[in-house]
């Protein structure tokens, strides 16, 4: 009888870990998505500023040398 | 017999009176003369001697644009020879990426590219957290190498606002000189003026992207 209970108990507590365990990843993984997210999105914003810059550059290249 | 002598030494004292009158009077034409004369040379000396200057200043001026044009074509040399170099890495980086996928294949393995970026999937031998991590990695990774490669741009740029300005402000004293000395006329004023404006506004908006890139969050 206390063998079963043991037993029964120990089933409880492993599933409960495991959906423990799950959900701590599939929330890590969702940080993790949301972290690349916005590395990408930083890293567009990063080419767009630098094309800017390459521009504005070129354009003050050509009126100096105008000058 | 006094009287007789008077009169005998009388023309001849006359003569020389005369003599000493006209000589005095040719004497002092002379040194009028002679004072015009070096007037003159003093005048023609000091008009020589701006001539000089001017001349000397038009070749300082010359030898400065001459300087300048050479440092604007190491500049461009030096950009060109940046800007081949990067591509030589990039493609360098593009073909070892390439010999590793061949043989990555060759080996059975999934490169794990061209499937999209599903989550949970196998990737490259990789597998849900895994993946996701090293994802997250590469992310942080390119992150990075923009971020350099921008703090670059941004410190270029501003050499070369820096460059800019000043080079404005040489050529608005040197248009000022041309309008006060009246060499150039209004309407070249006005045209070289307009030049010079727009280069400033060009400057002006250099900096801005700069500043915006400074801005530009490094880490998340």
């Amino acid at each position: 009888m206390t063998m079963k209970k043991a037993i029964i108990a120990s089933g409880v507590i492993a599933l409960l870990l495991a959906g423990c365990t799950g959900k701590a990843a599939k929330e890590a993984e969702k940080a993790r998505a949301v972290e690349i997210e916005q590395l990408e999105t930083v890293s567009t914003q990063i080419d767009s500023t630098i094309n800017e810059i390459d521009e504005a550059a070129m354009k003050l290249d050509t009126l100096i040398n105008e000058l | 017999m006094i009287m007789k002598k008077i009169l005998s030494v009388l023309p001849i004292a006359l003569i020389i009176i005369a003599l000493m009158a006209f000589g005095g009077e040719t004497m002092a034409q002379q040194q009028g003369e002679t004072g015009k004369v070096k007037k003159e040379v003093n005048q023609a000396k000091q008009k020589g001697k701006e001539k000089v200057k001017e001349a000397e200043e038009a070749v300082e001026k010359e030898e400065e644009k001459a300087v300048e044009a050479v440092q604007k074509e190491e500049e461009k040399a030096a950009e060109a020879i940046n800007k081949e170099e990067e591509k030589a890495r990039e493609a360098m980086k593009q073909e070892k990426e390439k010999v590793r996928d061949a043989a990555d294949v060759k080996e059975g393995k999934d490169t794990g590219k061209g499937r999209g970026n599903a989550y949970g999937r196998n990737k490259g031998g990789l597998e849900g957290r895994d993946f996701g991590q090293a994802r997250a990695e590469e992310a942080r990774m390119k992150n990075q190498e923009k971020k350099s490669e921008l703090d670059k741009r941004v410190e270029d740029g501003e050499q070369k606002t820096v460059q800019a300005r000043e080079r404005i402000r040489v050529a608005r004293e040197d248009l000022e000189k041309e309008k006060t000395s009246k060499k150039i006329n209004d309407e070249t004023y006005q045209q070289k003026k307009e030049k010079i404006d727009n280069a400033e506004k060009a400057v002006t908006d250099l900096e801005e992207k700069i500043k915006k890139g400074k801005n530009v969050p490094g880490e998340i």
